[in-house]
C-alpha cells in the first residue's frame, strides 16, 4: 500500500464524530422512557475521542513508518470540519505524545517534519497550525526556521509567540526583524522583544514609543518595563505625563512595572525616581490610587 | 522632569509628601475622600460584555450599592455604538473618570486583560466566572488588584453560604492553620461540569463575519481565526482559544465553596493527574476524572460522570482528631477566619472581598491544572511557590501563553 494511503488508513481508525442518539425506547409497561443523563441535543458533531492507549497505537504506527510523519502532515487540510477532522487531530495528539519522556528521537523527527511543512505554498492557516505545534514540541533549534514568518502579517503573531517560547536566538532574530513596515508584524515583534526581555532592543523600543500608532507606543512601553533598563525611565514618564486616556493609563502602568523591575534588578534609585514623580504629579482626586500605589511601593522597599 | 530636593532620604520624603497630600492621616472613609465610598455616594457603573451573563453579573455588582449605569460595552455593538453610553471598545469605558465599578461578562479570554486594565484605571471589578483562561493570567490579575488596592469579586458566591456554618469555619481554620501535615481527607465532586454540553463540535463551517460584530476585537489576545458562528455567543466555551470547556467554566462554581472550606484558595496542588482522551487542538473534549493532591496530603477529585470510569476514590472527611493533642490545643488558640465581605461591603470598606482576586485565582487554578493534565496526557508536578510545572517545559507552555499583540498582561 502506498505510504499516504497507509497513513490515511491509520487516521481513519479515529472515531467518527457523535450523532444525536436515538430517543430511548418506551418501557414495556407503557411508562415513559427515563430521561437520559445527558441531553441528546449535546451530542451532534462532538468528539468523544479514543482512549490514550488506542490513540498511542496509531501514533506509534505513524512514527514507525519511514516518512510517516510527513505523510500525516500532508493530510492536514483547510476547512477540515466534519468527518475530515481526523488528520489534524492525529497530528496534534502525536505531537503531544512525543513530548513524553523517553521519546526524544521521535520528538526530533516530528519537529523536523513540521519545519519542513512550513516550506512551500501550503495555506497560511495550515502553516499557522504547524507553528502552533512547534510551540508545543519545538526547541531552540527550530527558531531560525520561524524567523522568516515574522514578515508575514498572517503568521507573525504565531511565529513570535513560538519563538519567544522556544528561546535560543529568538531575541536577536526578533530584533533583526524590527525594521518591517507592516503594522501587524511590527506589533508582534515589539511584543516578542518584551517577552524575550531583549536589552539590546532598548534604543529601538524607545524610538517606537514615539510612533504615531497608539498600540505600538503602548506595546513598546510594556516591553521596556519588562527589560528594566534605566534609560526607559524618562521616556516612560514623559508618555505617562503627556498621554491621554488609554495611553496615559497604560504608560502609568508601565512606569509602575518598570519601577518594580528596576527594584528587582537592584536599581532602587531609578525606581524611587519613578515613584516620586507619580506621587508629585498625580494631583487629580481620581488619581489618588496612583499616588497610594507609588507610596506603598516605596514603603515596601524598606 | 521635576527634580526632588536633594539630601532628603526616601523615608523623609515619603513622610513629608504624605503629610502634604493628606494621605493616611485621617481615615479617608471618614472624609469621604475620592478613593473611599461614603454610604450615600452614587457610583458610576459599567457593564462590559452584554451577552447572556451580562445583565445578571451587572445586577450582582450593584447589590447594596447606589449605582447609576453610565455605560455598556460589547463587540456586538459595532453598528449601534454612540461612544456616550454604548461602546464597542472597553478601553473607552475605562477611560471615563465617572465610572467607579465595572461588571465584566465577556468570554473568559478577555477576563484577565479587562480586569487588570480596570484596576489600572482605578475601578473596582465584579468579574463573571471563570476568572481566567490560564494560570499566568490569574497570577497577573491577583498581582494587579494587590498593586492598585482595588476590589475584585469573582462572579460566583458559593463560599459565602459555606462560611455561614460554624462547623465549616472550624474546618477552614484547621486546613489553613498549617498544623495539618498528613491529611487523609478526600473530596470527590462528581457531575455538574456540563462536559458534553460544552465540549466542542467539529462539524461547524466558516461563515462571513456579521457586520454588527468587531471580530478582531472579539478574538483580542487569542489567535485571529476565521469566523465560525459557534466561536461566538455562549458556545465560545467549546474552544480552547476562549475558554476551557465545562471543567474550566462550571468548575469555578463547583470549587468556590470547596476551595474555601478546605483552604485550597490559599495554596496550590502539588500533583495532578487525569483520565481523558487525547485533546483536540481547537475544541474542548471529554474527560473522566482529575485527581489533585496537596502538600498536606489532602486529595481533591473531580469526576465528570460523562465519560470513562470513575476514579474509584470516595470522599473522606477532614478531622480535628487527626491532629496531635498538642496541635489541637494550638488550633484552639488561633483566631477564627475573618468573615467574608460581599462586593458592596468590600467597596465601602476598601478591603478585599470574599471572592477576591487571589482566592479566585487559586480556585480557578484547580481547573487549569486539571485541564493541563488532560491536555498533556500526563501527571503534572506543580511547584506552589514558582507556580510552574516541575520538569515539564511543555506543560509550562500552556501555563503561560503569549498573547496576540497588542494585548499583553
Amino acid at each position: 500500500m502506498p505510504l499516504t494511503d497507509d497513513i490515511a488508513a491509520l487516521v481513519e481508525k479515529m472515531p467518527e464524530l457523535d450523532v444525536t442518539p436515538a430517543p430511548p425506547a418506551s418501557q414495556p409497561d407503557g411508562k415513559p422512557a427515563p430521561k437520559p443523563e445527558i441531553d441528546p441535543r449535546h451530542f451532534k458533531g462532538k468528539l468523544t475521542g479514543p482512549r490514550w492507549e488506542a490513540a498511542a497505537k496509531i501514533y506509534d504506527a505513524v512514527l514507525s513508518r519511514p516518512g510517516g510523519i510527513g505523510a500525516l502532515i500532508d493530510l492536514v487540510k483547510e476547512n477540515d470540519f466534519g468527518p475530515a477532522y481526523k488528520a489534524r487531530y492525529v497530528l496534534h495528539g502525536l505531537t503531544v505524545y512525543v513530548c513524553r519522556p523517553g521519546k526524544e528521537s521521535q520528538r526530533a523527527a516530528v519537529r523536523s517534519a513540521l519545519v519542513k511543512g512550513l516550506e512551500g505554498d501550503r495555506p497560511k492557516s495550515i502553516k499557522a497550525t504547524f507553528i502552533h505545534l512547534l510551540r508545543v514540541c519545538g526547541d531552540a533549534s527550530v527558531v531560525p526556521a520561524l524567523a522568516p514568518m515574522l514578515a508575514d502579517p498572517e503568521l507573525c503573531d504565531a511565529a513570535a509567540a513560538a519563538m519567544v517560547t522556544l528561546g535560543g536566538n529568538a531575541s536577536d532574530l526578533l530584533r533583526g526583524a524590527l525594521a518591517t513596515q507592516d503594522r501587524r508584524c511590527r506589533l508582534a515583534i515589539i511584543q516578542g522583544l518584551g517577552y524575550a526581555k531583549n536589552a539590546k532592543a532598548v534604543d529601538a523600543l524607545i524610538s517606537a514609543v514615539n510612533d504615531a500608532d497608539g498600540d505600538v507606543k503602548v506595546t513598546a512601553l510594556w516591553a521596556l518595563a519588562r527589560i528594566a533598563d534605566p534609560r526607559a525611565v524618562a521616556v516612560t514618564l514623559k508618555a505617562a505625563d503627556e498621554g491621554e486616556g488609554w495611553l496615559k493609563t497604560q504608560a502609568t502602568k508601565s512606569a509602575i512595572q518598570l519601577a518594580e523591575n528596576l527594584v528587582a534588578a537592584g536599581r532602587k534609585g531609578d525606581a524611587v525616581r519613578i515613584y516620586r514623580h507619580l506621587i508629585e504629579t498625580r494631583k487629580d482626586p481620581k488619581e489618588q490610587y496612583i499616588r497610594e500605589t507609588a507610596q506603598r511601593a516605596m514603603e515596601a522597599m524598606d | 522632569m521635576r527634580q526632588f530636593p536633594r539630601g532628603l532620604s526616601r523615608r523623609q520624603w515619603l513622610k513629608a509628601s504624605a503629610t502634604a497630600a493628606g494621605v493616611m492621616i485621617v481615615p479617608p472613609s471618614v472624609l469621604g475622600a475620592p478613593d473611599h465610598v461614603p454610604p450615600s455616594e452614587t457610583l458610576g457603573g459599567a457593564l462590559i460584555g452584554c451577552g447572556g451573563r451580562g445583565p445578571g453579573t451587572y445586577k450582582e455588582m450593584t447589590k447594596e450599592l447606589n449605582v447609576e449605569q453610565l455605560a455598556r460595552c460589547d463587540v456586538k455593538f459595532r453598528k449601534t455604538a454612540d461612544q456616550k453610553t454604548t461602546y464597542v471598545d472597553f478601553r473607552y469605558v475605562l477611560d471615563r473618570k465617572d465610572i467607579d465599578i465595572v461588571a465584566i461578562a465577556t468570554p473568559p479570554h478577555w477576563h484577565a486583560l479587562i480586569s487588570i486594565a480596570a484596576a489600572e484605571a482605578g475601578k473596582d471589578v465584579l468579574c463573571e466566572k471563570p476568572m481566567t483562561r490560564t494560570i499566568a493570567e490569574g497570577r497577573a490579575v491577583a498581582n494587579a488588584f494587590k498593586r492598585y488596592n482595588r476590589v475584585f469579586q469573582i462572579g460566583t458566591f458559593g463560599r459565602f453560604g459555606m462560611a455561614q456554618n460554624k462547623d465549616n469555619v472550624q474546618i477552614r481554620k484547621l486546613m489553613t492553620s498549617g498544623l495539618m501535615k498528613e491529611c487523609k481527607g478526600v473530596y470527590v465532586r462528581r457531575g455538574g461540569f456540563k462536559v458534553k454540553e460544552w465540549s466542542g463540535r467539529l462539524d461547524q463551517p466558516e461563515a462571513p463575519v456579521p457586520d454588527w460584530l468587531d471580530w478582531d476585537l472579539y478574538c483580542g489576545p487569542s489567535p485571529l481565526k476565521p469566523f465560525v458562528p459557534s466561536r461566538y455567543g455562549g458556545t465560545h466555551r467549546w474552544y480552547w482559544d476562549y475558554e476551557n470547556g465545562g471543567l474550566g467554566d462550571m468548575g469555578q462554581h463547583a470549587m468556590d465553596p470547596v476551595a474555601w472550606l478546605y483552604g485550597l484558595d490559599t495554596t496550590f496542588p502539588v500533583e495532578v493527574e487525569a483520565s481523558a482522551p487525547p485533546a483536540h487542538p481547537e475544541v474542548t473534549g471529554m474527560w473522566a476524572w482529575a485527581k489533585l493532591k496537596y502538600a498536606n496530603g489532602f486529595t481533591l477529585v473531580l469526576e465528570s460522570g460523562e465519560w470513562g470510569e470513575p476514579s474509584g476514590l470516595r470522599s473522606a472527611s477532614v478531622k480535628v482528631e487527626d491532629l496531635s493533642e498538642q496541635d489541637r490545643e494550638k488550633l484552639k488558640e488561633m483566631p477564627d477566619p475573618e468573615p467574608l465581605l460581599t462586593f458592596a461591603e468590600a467597596v465601602k470598606a476598601r478591603k478585599p472581598a470574599g471572592g477576591n482576586a487571589e482566592a479566585a485565582y487559586r480556585t480557578v487554578a484547580i481547573l487549569h491544572l486539571a485541564n493541563l493534565a488532560i491536555r498533556t496526557g500526563r501527571k503534572i508536578h506543580f511547584d506552589p511557590v514558582s507556580e510552574r510545572a516541575i520538569g515539564d517545559e511543555e506543560a509550562n507552555r500552556l501555563i503561560d501563553q503569549p498573547m496576540r499583540a497588542p494585548w499583553h498582561l
